[in-house]
């Protein structure tokens, strides 16, 4: 082996201890804390917590808090499904693969409020409101967009429905031997089946998710990016119809 | 093509709650990813911090990643601590660091490993040591290393290498010593 990767290796191996890492983010939050309570006076956004995801997240954990504790495996995992459940904003991108080759990629963002935006490779955008109880469907390649009213719940959506799979899984999730790194993070693996599909979860070790693979079908791999509680663009989640496209119907 | 809604989708607008929230998610991960460079916790800790109230003070424009984004961040400014660090060295060489030392690791090999990784990159172009740390030390790979950086995938690949072969003529000559 290249003496420089040996040296890397023996870098790469050393850890830093859970309660050193725990102190110093007790410290860090002190500190954020004390800044932001210093701007206070400045103009802050407001957000709003309800909706639908609010929703099924208290009735998960009313239901949780009479079954959790005695079916679920572990603590580790119970963190991982807290971040499924209790994000204000949740980012994520879905490389499809089929038959070991990218398909198609697909990026979506989502509040605790209901509001989801998808964009399906570079040509559709679906846009959900549920505020406004609408959806814009943009179609680039055609520049046509479709305004729809929002037929039914945000989450009956089957595109979420893994979400929701995952926030009320009780069943046995197990750990995976061997950690990775992933964005430059530690992360450790956890397999679950819900319905029959095969996820592989990978958090870091206070159990916020990073990386998903599922397996619905053969010779198909979905693979999941997130980011929890990032800041969204506010337009993001605008059903008004941008410039330059022309207002269609579902027929067209 | 002009699409005005994904561009105003790619506006980050984000605020001090929003930092705070990065903080509590990814606080942890900036803190390991300093301290794999700086291999002493008080200086990790010490870039951690510097980097979330710099984000409250001045919020960066857009971010596609932002685990890579903090890693990246993380990592520049340690490094940029080690080069401070070598010139206190230089001019003052009784003094030490400027924080205490972390317990030597227990592991001879290690703890040399991890001393010369340090000497090492506090003496090369800094952007060619944050691409190589990135690449080698955290395994980002180079697109998401380009997108945090704002270089170019090729960009990253010339200052990898750039780095590795300076590295490598390091580790010969002191070697041969």
């Amino acid at each position: 082996m290249n003496p420089l990767d040996h040296t890397l290796d023996l870098c790469a191996a050393r850890v830093m201890d859970d309660a050193a890492v725990q102190d110093a983010q007790a410290r860090l939050e002190a500190v954020i804390a004390a800044r932001v309570a210093g701007r206070a006076a400045a103009p802050r956004r407001t957000r709003r917590v309800g909706g639908w995801l609010a929703a099924a997240a208290s009735a998960a954990a009313a239901v949780l808090a009479i079954v959790w504790l005695p079916l679920n495996p572990t603590p580790a995992f119970a963190a991982v499904q807290k971040h499924f459940r209790d994000f204000q904003t949740l980012r994520f991108v879905i490389d499809q693969n089929v038959e070991g080759q990218p398909t198609i990629q697909t990026r979506v963002q989502a509040t605790r409020s209901g509001n989801v935006r998808t964009e399906v490779g570079d040509d559709v955008i679906v846009i959900v409101n549920s505020a406004e109880a609408r959806v814009l469907t943009l179609i680039r390649p055609s520049r046509m967009a479709i305004v729809s009213p929002l037929a039914h719940r945000v989450e009956e959506d089957d595109a979420l429905k893994w979400l929701k799979d995952i926030r009320e899984f009780q069943g046995v999730a197990q750990a995976l031997p061997e950690p990775r790194v992933i964005d430059g993070q530690q992360v450790f693996g956890w397999q679950l089946q819900t319905e029959g599909i095969d996820m592989v979860l990978w958090a870091t070790a206070e159990g916020l998710p990073l990386q998903m693979t599922m397996n619905p079908a053969a010779q198909l791999q979905l693979d999941f990016h997130f980011e929890f509680d990032v800041p969204l663009a506010p337009g993001s989640f605008s059903t008004e119809v941008p410039a330059g496209y022309r207002v269609g119907t579902p027929e067209d | 093509m002009r699409i005005p809604i994904l561009e105003a989708a790619a506006v980050n607008d984000a605020g001090s709650d929003d930092i705070a929230a990065l903080a509590r998610h990814y606080g942890p991960g900036v803190l390991r990813a300093a301290w794999r460079v700086l291999g002493n916790r008080a200086a990790a800790e010490d870039v951690q911090q510097q980097l979330f109230l710099r984000l409250i003070e001045s919020p960066p424009q857009r971010v596609d990643s932002w685990p890579a984004y903090l890693t990246a961040s993380a990592t520049r400014l340690a490094i940029d601590h080690l080069r401070r660090q070598r010139r206190w060295r230089m001019l003052a060489p009784l003094w030490k660091t400027d924080f205490p030392d972390d317990p030597p690791d227990e592991d001879v090999e290690r703890q040399q490993a991890s001393d010369f990784l340090r000497a090492a990159l506090a003496r090369i172009n800094p952007r060619d040591a944050s691409c190589f740390v990135l690449r080698h030390l955290h395994g980002l790979a180079p697109a998401a290393i380009g997108a945090a950086l704002g270089l170019s995938e090729n960009h990253v690949s010339v200052s990898v290498h750039r780095a590795r072969k300076a590295l490598e003529a390091m580790q010969t000559k002191e070697q041969t010593r």
